[in-house]
């Protein structure tokens, strides 16, 4: 991971220059941190006066030594600028070079995309036209099938209605004959059902009669009787009973019954 | 038949059940007559009497002023009940004409009819009076316990032949239209 990340690092021109300077920088001031502790040190033992000349000596020393480092840091980190110039340089050769390539290869990819879609388009419009022109023959042949097919349907109907026509011609004959003679049927039919019916009725009529009659004859007596007496009960005043009842007795006497005998 | 029986039935008294009530009648006036007015003999004024304290009605009335004075004079306080009970049992053996009538008939129908049956039949005979309105009209006899329908059923049954061929003439009549 941390080599990936180098990787990824270093693979960016701009960031390994920067990152070499930082680097030069980190070592020159590591190296004066370690003179200055050194020099503090050693100015322990110099506390004396005999120690101050070293001291002193020493402190040059250490202010060349300074120097020097500081001059080899002034180097080195003109030298890092100058790599990293170089570096970014080139990186920005590559960087354009790379461009261009793409460039070119996006031409070039675009060109022969263009040549590619063109070439296409062309095969697609031809097909598209092919299609349209079959599909135009193909609907002109459905069409004209259609057209055939109305046609003859049409010649087939007319053919049907005349086939039909003639046959109700000829049902119609044949109908109205048997309608005809099914009406003389139905009326032969209907007056033998009807002589029968009145007929039977007038035998059912006389029956009954005969019966009303004897029924009549059973009870008319009791008619006249029942008549008479809600008649009778109602209009009679009471001298007309008296002279019915005189009338009565008259002929009771005229009968001679009232010379009977206990028997 | 005694002379007060014959009298009696001579007040116009032709119904048994007259007789009955007439002599009932005659019973309380005999009661009042010797009981309470104490005399033997009624007249006008003691038959209003006891008309009024009685409470008895102008048929009443009428018949005890149709009794003739001799018919008092066989009545004594002492002998009264038991001639009126001879009276009421020879009443009982006297002929009856038992009538089954249609309607009520009114005490002046009832005198004819009894009139005629003195007259045509026996001149001691009573009347026996029943009501049956089915009867129509005329009457029925019963004589010597012998029932005689003398009714309209009977006169129309005597007569059903004609009665039968005049109703069959109208149905004929009727069949043919006319």
């Amino acid at each position: 991971m941390i080599s990936t990340f180098f990787e990824t690092i270093f693979s960016s021109p701009i960031s390994a220059v920067f990152l070499g300077i930082f680097i030069l920088v980190l070592f020159a001031l590591v190296v004066l941190v370690v003179v200055i502790a050194q020099f503090g040190t050693q100015l322990q033992y110099f506390a004396t006066p005999i120690h101050d000349k070293i001291a002193g000596d020493a402190e040059h020393n250490a202010e060349q030594i300074l120097e020097q480092a500081r001059a080899q840091s002034r180097v080195i980190i003109a030298t890092a600028e100058e790599s990293a110039k170089n570096m970014l340089n080139e990186h920005k050769k590559e960087t354009i070079s790379f461009q261009e390539d793409q460039k070119k290869y996006l031409e070039e990819l675009t060109s022969q995309s263009k040549e590619i879609l063109t070439q296409q388009m062309g095969a697609i419009t031809q097909s598209v036209e092919t299609v349209a022109t079959d599909f135009k023959i193909h609907i002109t042949e459905i069409q004209a099938s259609l057209d055939r097919e109305e046609e003859r349907f049409k010649q087939v109907i007319a053919n049907e209605s005349e086939r039909l026509k003639e046959s109700f011609v000829g049902v119609g004959t044949k109908t109205e004959t048997e309608y005809h003679a099914l009406i003389e049927e139905t009326k032969k039919v209907l007056s033998e059902n009807i002589e029968k019916d009145i007929k039977r009725t007038r035998e059912v009529l006389s029956a009954y009669r005969s019966q009303q009659i004897e029924i009549l004859n059973k009870n008319i007596v009791s008619m006249v009787e029942e008549t008479a007496r809600i008649t009778l009960g109602k209009v009679l005043t009471l001298d007309e009973h008296r002279e019915l009842i005189m009338k009565a007795l008259q002929e009771a006497k005229q009968e001679d019954i009232f010379s009977t005998q206990k028997p | 038949m005694t002379d007060e029986l014959r009298t009696l039935l001579g007040t116009q008294t032709y119904n048994r059940a007259d007789v009955a009530y007439h002599i009932g009648v005659l019973k309380e006036f005999l009661e009042y007559l010797f009981f309470t007015e104490h005399v033997s003999s009624p007249n006008q004024d003691t038959i209003a009497s006891f008309a009024q304290k009685k409470e008895y009605g102008e048929q009443d009335t009428f018949f005890l002023e149709r009794l003739p004075e001799s018919f008092f004079k066989v009545f004594s306080q002492e002998s009264f009940y038991k001639k009126l009970e001879q009276l009421a049992d020879e009443a009982k053996n006297l002929p009856t004409l038992s009538l089954v009538v249609p309607v009520v008939l009114k005490p002046k129908q009832i005198s004819e009819i009894g009139t005629w049956a003195r007259e045509k039949i026996l001149d001691n005979i009573l009347l026996d009076i029943d009501v049956d309105p089915t009867i129509s009209a005329g009457c029925q006899i019963v004589w010597n316990d012998i029932l005689y329908d003398f009714g309209l059923n009977r006169q129309i049954k005597n007569h059903q032949t004609e009665i039968e061929n005049t109703v069959h003439n109208f149905m004929h009549a009727i069949d043919n239209g006319k």
